[in-house]
């Protein structure tokens, strides 16, 4: 705003003050409750401050079992997590750049349709496709496996699509400059088209993080051992406990962790993440 | 030091559409050939099949009397400069000249050398470090040149390298360039659509119309014997003014007037008269006279140039008058002196010269 009008800014403040505390407090609550007992949180009020049983909770999640429904630590269930973000994230960011490359750099028949294909995937979400996809994990016998975790998520249509459009920005010339100067299209890939597309992978791989990171439907379906739950599906097995009580001392803690390193990739990477989504570098 | 020699060379699309109608040139060893034209003509087209960036649909091409038609860019041995420099924007210049020799397998001691050597005759030795982002257009113009010369190629190819740099630059860099390719001596062909650049710089000059070398020879070959009214009208500014007109017996009728010519062409029908502004003169020194009405003056500062039509014929007249002529008598009609020897007759019909 240009006007400088006292009451507005102090109600604009307000405004943002107010959002802030409604996106801030879940969080505050989820970790206040991780530090306190069991008993503490059932007794029905809940403290606004930390207790003193975190280190205990904690503690003992990270290095025994997580809870009787998930016979694993939560060390391991991160481990988990991690390997099956990781694995999506990189994969996609490799398959959507090799697609996007040779839709974009190539003239072989098809193009258009194979491009058309893939963009009309971007419509279907996971869950449509989920059971025939089941079917196919199963029948390779990749249940209970990292593969099988992650492979079937790996084809994205987004980040080939957003690969696509950085890719067509690139000057014609540049392409032909690399072709005289001798390289052949590996090489341009990998010392042209690969530095360039620095911000770009980094705001995907933010992304593609995340959402590997947050899959709940998938690792439910595929997992049936528990060496292999992730973190974010484990959670909702500790709430399943039927008729007993809900070891809240548990399942709050676990959350915060789970919570942990998404957060700690947006933080890291937050200034490239930034550059990638509004500037190109060219 | 190479030749390059184009049989015949054809270029059709895949939609059918034939861009290049078969152009024969041979380049002599070290020599500069500029291609011009205007916009849609097909020298760039030709440029970047003898790049190897266009495939070649027929005809053949040779570099050193070897035929090249099926080899890769890199294999020609060719640089190519680009309109838009076409740098890579995440190498500083150091690595953008030694991209090509490190692809090539030389090794990095010979690299560091060579870039270097090509940095200190480019004046690029305090820039090396810096990427094109941080360059002015006429320090990135330099570089793309860096990355050609420092190959050492057996040809050079420019392509409209100067159009995206203002006015002032643009005459430097052009000097600049001439003085490069005498220095080094690699045969070289250059694209632009400037006729200035053109004349200026070319040792020999090919002015391309609708994919067909409309004539091939030196500037001023060109500049005094154009072969037809497009290339008479395409080198040389202001334009050629063009008369359309009736040849009989020698007599040539211009509108109201007729010119008996000193050298007449064994011709008679329908002409297009040529005659350059600057060859129309105000002192009678010369043999033949003509009566221009004139519509508007246009002041230059050198010159003075004087719009008009000759009495009898509608065709709009320029002539390049020193700027002394005023006009400050408000005179409406002009006695302007010319040599028939200037006048470029076209046959009406074939377009071709007669005379």
């Amino acid at each position: 705003m240009v006007e400088n009008r006292r009451w507005l800014t102090l109600f604009s403040h307000l405004v943002i003050w107010l959002g802030i505390a409604l996106v801030a407090l879940p969080l505050w609550i989820a970790f206040v409750a991780s530090t306190h007992s069991s008993d503490m949180i059932m007794s029905g009020t809940l403290p606004f401050w930390p207790g003193e049983y975190m280190w205990e909770n904690y503690s003992r999640i990270l290095f025994g079992d997580a809870a009787d429904a998930v016979g694993v630590s939560v060390s391991t269930l991160l481990l988990n997590s991690l390997i099956m973000a990781l694995g999506i994230a990189i994969g996609k960011i490799v398959i959507s750049m090799m697609a996007a490359y040779a839709i974009v750099f190539f003239e072989f028949r098809f193009r258009l349709f194979s491009f058309w294909m893939i963009f009309m995937t971007l419509m279907l979400p996971v869950e449509v496709r989920i059971i025939p996809t089941f079917e196919v994990v199963a029948s390779l016998g990749l249940l209970d496996s990292y593969t099988g975790l992650t492979l079937p998520l790996i084809a994205s249509a987004t980040a080939t699509f957003l690969f696509r459009q950085f890719f067509l920005t690139i000057p014609k010339e540049m392409l032909e400059a690399a072709r005289v100067d001798g390289a052949g299209p590996i090489r341009f890939l990998f010392d042209i088209l690969l530095p360039l597309s620095r911000t770009n992978i980094a705001a995907l791989f933010v992304i593609m993080f995340i959402y590997g990171w947050n899959q709940y439907l998938w690792p439910l379906l595929v997992t049936n051992d528990e060496n292999y739950y992730t973190v974010v599906m484990s959670i909702q097995r500790m709430l399943a406990v039927g008729d007993d009580e809900v070891a809240w001392n548990v399942v709050m803690p676990a959350t915060v962790l789970a919570m942990l390193p998404p957060v700690l990739v947006v933080v890291l990477m937050q200034r490239l993440f930034v550059k990638g989504l509004v500037e190109t570098e060219k | 030091m190479a030749t390059l020699n184009l049989k015949n060379l054809k270029k059709t699309y895949a939609n059918g559409h034939q861009a290049i109608h078969g152009v024969d040139l041979d380049v002599r060893e070290g020599e500069l050939i500029v291609m011009v034209g205007p916009s849609g003509c097909g020298k760039s087209t030709l440029l970047r099949m003898i790049a190897g960036l266009e495939a070649i649909t027929e005809g053949t091409l040779e570099i050193d009397q070897r035929r090249v038609n099926d080899l890769e860019p890199a294999e020609r041995d060719i640089a190519m400069v680009f309109q838009n420099y076409a740098l890579y924007p995440h190498m500083n210049v150091y690595n953008n000249m030694a991209y090509g020799l490190k692809n090539r397998g030389v090794d990095k001691a010979e690299i560091d050398r060579l870039v270097r050597q090509t940095a200190a005759i480019l004046e690029l030795d305090a820039l090396l470090e810096r990427k094109p982002g941080q360059l002015s257009g006429g320090q990135r113009q330099r570089v793309a040149m860096g990355r050609a010369i420092v190959r050492n190629p057996k040809v050079f190819l420019f392509d409209e390298p100067l159009s995206n740099l203002d006015a002032k630059l643009r005459v430097q860099m052009r000097i600049e360039i001439k003085r490069l390719q005498r220095k080094l001596g690699i045969t070289s062909v250059y694209v632009t659509h400037d006729q200035v650049e053109a004349m200026t710089l070319a040792d020999r000059l090919v002015v391309m119309n609708g994919g067909v070398a409309e004539q091939i020879g030196t500037p001023m070959d060109i500049y005094n014997r154009p072969q037809t009214p497009f290339v008479a009208g395409f080198i040389g500014s202001p334009a050629m003014n063009f008369i359309q007109a009736q040849l009989h017996e020698g007599a040539l009728t211009l509108g109201d007037q007729t010119i008996t010519l000193a050298n007449p062409p064994d011709f008679n029908g329908a002409v297009v008269v040529g005659l350059r502004p600057e060859h129309m003169h105000r002192k009678p020194d010369y043999a033949h006279q003509l009566m221009l009405h004139i519509d508007l003056l246009e002041p230059l500062g050198a010159d003075t140039l004087v719009y008009g039509r000759i009495g009898g014929s509608g065709d709009e007249l320029v002539v390049r008058l020193n700027r002394e002529f005023r006009n400050l008598d408000n005179q409406a009609i002009l006695p302007l002196y010319f040599d028939c020897d200037e006048l470029h007759l076209f046959c009406a019909k074939s377009q071709q010269r007669i005379n």
